[in-house]
């Protein structure tokens, strides 16, 4: 233990409040005790990660043996990242105080809810690459509890599944660990990458294998194609909390392993041009097309999020592929944007489940004389996804394809912003039905049920209200004021590339 | 005789499991009395032994005990690469006999049962102390006979088949050894078969008929490899899961097996050399048996529903990894084949423990029978859980440090076949999280689902004989008050848990002492 301890904090404190969580007995009897703490160390997580974001500096925590050593450290993307995970965080935790008194087992929800923020800075603020692997493997099997939460047999077959599929990812990039250990000093994150010359000489080939191999593999997380048949089944069968931080932040964390294997470890120079670059490449737009098209033809609302996401992430990893700063720079914006967008878009499905039990497409129609409000934050967070300026998705995908085009990657450079804007339809078409149906539902429309049920005008409580308003409105207002975020992301961009 | 601390571990447990045999207890108290004269005895062996280690392990300490004819002596050599299988040896045997203690307490034949385990202890410290191959073969195949009352002890016919199984592999095997021994008597450039670091070969000589001392070292190879259950020879490890889980858990996945591996590295990099060994189409003969036997045995686990023989065959696959290591025939090599030896040998008895922990509590021996179980019993299951995330080689447990240095080693190795063996141990890592993750889900997270069904299958009314509805009953509420078992059984459990995290997180002195070991005999 050397160095600023301070980053020990926002690892080590909800780790612990989670484990005296599952643990207490009072925490399973009384839900004010549960709810108060929990919320509690989240906003006390909130100001912790920013002491520690300000604070900077490093820490070796441990040596396991001469050569792995489990480090933390503070630069430009921890920054990112971490600062990300806390607010949104902070905000479905007050929003699962509402939406949990619905399901049963609520401790062992909000213990979890804890541990996995505590990983998740761990994997944040890792400084090499052993370190996020650690964290990579234990954020797997800590958020398994949040997918197999209902314990259903359908609940339990999805948590296998996740955890096989992310297992063999993080085995397939242990393979490349292997490898980049031998040749380079250290494995501590350097902008531009750390391989020794020397060492890798007569290994290129191995190399390209061992980047490929970490990529597909830190990409199961982010749900790329060929790994991503987890996502669409794990995402949707949590609760809808669970599934909005599985969704919007867990899937980053494969997206942060890769900007740090590849811009941090191996160095984009040795890369671009390769058949790695193009198979990247060709991953990803498969991916961003196939997951828009399966959200489009899927009738379920939480599982069309889903293939929302797992088409999103890949815009993501589009443009880490393209390897140039304009196209970084969209995005390292996107994980922002499209982070918050798709917590506000499940929110708002939880919303309706809590409310309505409602949780195919079809039976929504109408949906805007039971919560209008709602459904309005739900629409502008649909058109900062689509990428309607002057919301934020629009700004990120502004980048990466004029990125994509400045890239000099062949048929690449105009196939990409193609695909892109294709999907963009195809997201128009699978997220705007809902808003429509829902406010103009036509005249051959009674409303019998909302009559019945007394539904109307029944806005879910103001603890769900406020944080999908919050972020809804985190959506729009990005959009409209970039400029201190794309300076930053610049700056990164221009240190790694 | 001046170092015959060296020969009393091995003799002290042997006499005195014969004076058992033959002493008759009182019949009071008699158990509590020979529980404690056995764990004393262990114990003082264990000492013994931290003794002899201590008092130095640079390999010039031996005792020769007869000469049978000029070249063929009984010696005890107390050398590092001994000292570690010693080490770990007395280290466990201790802490699964009191295991063994709960686990056996309503056996019958309780007496034949420790005085055969308490015999294995010498043997196997034989097999550890053995000055050279002469040695080593004896007590290996002295290993066989003396474990074979074990593999017997449930006495069903399950039982005697498995033994049978076990005989008969395990002499074949030692037959193949045995010419082995023959031949690197015959080639030796000392004269004898004694242990050197980097081997005892006569290159010269050898270079002359290279051919067949290679296919001689494939043969031992092969032979020993019987015991360390080398496809094809595999099967009567996991039939031999019948036996009592103290067993299984100490000698099918450490004493027995690890012998077998034991023996392998002794051929390899103390007999043959690997000077001679390396590059040649023999080191790809054996290195491929150990990545189909790592990939064929955590398929086969997958496979497997009976929980201590998905063990068996996770034991199979591991054992591989040694082989692995073994087979690379780099000083790397042997310091990764080591940590693997030492790493496994915690997490597999461990495993095996929380089954048989399990098994003694409730009954249960099937995968599916365990739904919920992680409450119950939280000692139990969270010592596998530990040992699970272990085995699958989660960072911050043991099992990653073997692997990383099984991978560092392939990759020094240079060789295409070593990096065949990073992908095939990788894939076996994904096996091994299936199916052991699958159990612990299972415990932690019972499927809604699945409670109702048996709860259903409980309550049928009528159709079902009233004998199978009295038993439904009787295991509910034997369910309901399932817990963990005695502070025997737990304490040993506990702190082999403890030695895997220990391992795990601080594993540089280990892993330099076992590097100094591959740096003289690689």
């Amino acid at each position: 233990m050397e160095g600023n301890m301070i980053l020990l904090l926002p690892m080590v404190c909800p780790v612990a409040a989670g484990i005296v969580v599952l643990a207490g007995k009072m925490f399973r009897k009384d839900r004010k005790y549960l709810t108060g703490v929990s919320v509690m160390v989240l906003v006390l997580e909130f100001a912790l990660t920013l002491w520690a974001v300000m604070s900077g500096g490093s820490l070796t925590m441990l040596r396991l043996t001469e050569r792995l050593t489990l480090g933390l450290g503070v630069d430009e993307v921890s920054r990112l990242f971490a600062v990300l995970t806390a607010s949104v965080w902070l905000l479905v935790g007050i929003y699962s105080v509402a939406y949990m008194s619905h399901e049963e087992e609520e401790h062992r929800f909000f213990g979890y809810y804890l541990i996995v923020v505590g990983v998740l800075m761990g994997l944040n603020f890792s400084a090499n690459l052993i370190t996020l692997y650690v964290f990579y493997e234990l954020m797997t099997l800590t958020s398994l509890p949040l997918v197999l939460h209902e314990r259903s047999k359908e609940a339990v077959r999805a948590g296998l599944k996740y955890l096989f599929y992310s297992v063999a990812g993080a085995f397939l990039a242990l393979f490349g660990i292997f490898f980049l250990a031998g040749v380079s000093e250290s494995l501590t994150f350097t902008a531009g990458g750390v391989l020794n010359d020397g060492a890798l000489a007569g290994k290129e080939g191995l190399l390209l294998i061992s980047a490929f191999c970490m990529i597909v593999g830190f990409g199961a997380k982010a749900g790329m194609f060929p790994l991503h048949g987890w996502l669409p089944t794990a995402h949707p069968v949590a609760p809808a909390c669970a599934s909005a931080v599985l969704s919007g932040l867990i899937t980053k964390a494969g997206v942060l392993a890769i900007i740090r294997v590849v811009y941090y470890v191996i160095g984009a120079d040795r890369l671009r041009g390769t058949w790695v670059q193009n198979g990247w490449i060709l991953l990803t737009l498969l991916t961003v097309f196939m997951g828009s098209m399966l959200a489009y033809r899927e009738p379920v609302m939480k599982k069309r999020l889903a293939y929302s996401t797992v088409s999103q992430v890949s815009y993501v990893l589009f443009g880490l592929s393209m390897l140039n700063q304009t196209a970084f720079v969209g995005a390292l914006s996107h994980v922002v944007f499209h982070s918050v967008i798709k917590h506000a878009l499940f929110l708002t499905a939880g919303a309706v489940i809590v409310t309505t039990g409602w949780t195919r497409v079809e039976q929504m129609r109408g949906l805007g004389q039971v919560m209008p409000k709602t459904l309005a934050c739900y629409t502008i967070a649909a058109l900062a996804l689509i990428g309607i300026p002057p919301a934020s998705g629009f700004v990120s995908k502004w980048y990466l394809a004029s990125g994509a085009l400045s890239s000099g990657t062949g048929v690449w450079s105009w196939a990409g912003p193609a695909v892109l804007l294709v999907s963009a339809l195809l997201t128009a078409g699978y997220l705007l039905p809902l808003t429509i149906q829902g406010y103009f539902p036509g005249h051959d429309f009674k409303g019998e049920e909302i009559q019945k049920r007394k539904l109307a005008g029944k806005e879910p409580s103001l603890w769900m209200l406020a944080p999908i308003g919050v972020l809804a409105a985190a959506a729009l207002l990005f959009g409209c004021f970039p400029g201190s975020l794309i300076s930053m992301l610049q700056s990164i961009a221009a240190s790694v590339l | 005789m001046s170092e015959i601390i060296l020969a009393l571990p091995v003799f002290f447990p042997i006499l005195s499991g014969i004076f058992m045999l033959f002493y008759r207890w009182g019949k009071e108290e008699w158990s509590r009395k020979r529980e404690l004269f056995i764990e004393g005895l262990v114990v003082a062996n264990s000492l013994l032994i931290v003794a002899a280690i201590a008092g130095g392990a640079d390999g010039d300490r031996r005792i020769v005990l007869f000469r049978l004819y000029s070249a063929l002596t009984i010696m005890f050599k107390l050398d590092p690469m001994g000292s570690v299988f010693a080490g770990l040896v007395a280290f466990l045997w201790p802490l699964a006999t009191l295991y063994a203690f709960e686990y056996m307490k309503h056996e019958e034949r309780k007496n034949t049962f420790f005085a055969f385990y308490t015999m294995t202890y010498g043997i196997t410290m034989g097999i550890a102390l053995a000055g050279n191959l002469v040695t080593l073969y004896l007590f290996y195949e002295m290993l066989t006979l003396v474990t074979l009352p074990l593999v017997l002890f449930p006495l069903t016919t399950e039982a005697v088949r498995a033994g049978r199984a076990y005989l008969y592999y395990s002499i074949g095997g030692a037959a193949f050894a045995f010419i082995g021994l023959v031949f690197v008597l015959g080639f030796s450039a000392i004269g004898t078969t004694e242990f050197i670091a980097g081997g005892m070969l006569d290159v010269g000589r050898a270079l002359e008929s290279k051919n067949v001392l290679l296919f001689v070292y494939v043969l031992a190879f092969f032979g020993f490899g019987v015991k360390a259950a080398l496809f094809p020879c595999y099967r009567w490890l996991p039939k031999a899961a019948v036996a009592p889980t103290p067993v299984t858990a100490l000698l099918h996945a450490v004493a027995v097996v690890k012998s077998g591996a034991f023996a392998i590295l002794r051929l390899t990099y103390f007999s043959f050399g690997t000077e001679f060994l390396r590059g040649t189409w023999a080191q790809w003969v054996v290195m491929g048996a150990a990545l189909v036997t790592i990939a064929f045995g955590s398929t086969m686990a997958v496979r497997e529903v009976h929980w201590k023989r998905r063990l068996a065959y996770s034991t199979v696959s591991n054992l591989s990894y040694i082989l692995f290591g073994a087979a690379m025939m780099t000083p790397l090599g042997l310091a990764a084949a080591l940590s693997h030896l030492v790493a496994h040998a915690f997490m597999k008895i461990c495993a095996f423990f929380c089954a048989g922990a399990v098994m003694h509590q409730s009954g249960k021996t099937y995968i599916y029978q365990l739904n919920g179980m992680g409450k119950k019993m939280p000692v139990t299951f969270g010592c596998l859980l530990v040992s699970s995330l272990s085995l699958m080689g989660i960072p911050l447990f043991a099992g990653f440090v073997s692997k990383w240095n099984l991978a560092q080693a392939a990759f020094d190795s240079g060789s295409g076949l070593g990096l065949v063996g990073v992908a095939v141990i990788l894939y076996s890592a994904l096996m091994t999280g299936i199916y052991m993750m699958t159990v612990i889900v299972r415990a932690y997270f019972p499927s809604l689902a699945g409670q109702t069904e048996a709860a259903e299958e409980a309550a049928l009314p009528g159709g079902v004989d009233k004998d199978d509805q009295e038993a439904a009953a009787e295991v509910v509420t034997a369910e309901d008050g399932l817990t963990d078992p005695g502070w025997k059984m737990t304490v040993p459990l506990v702190i082999f848990a403890a030695a895997i995290l220990v391992i795990g997180l601080h594993s540089a002195p280990l892993i330099s002492f076992l590097t100094m070991i591959g740096g003289e005999a690689g």
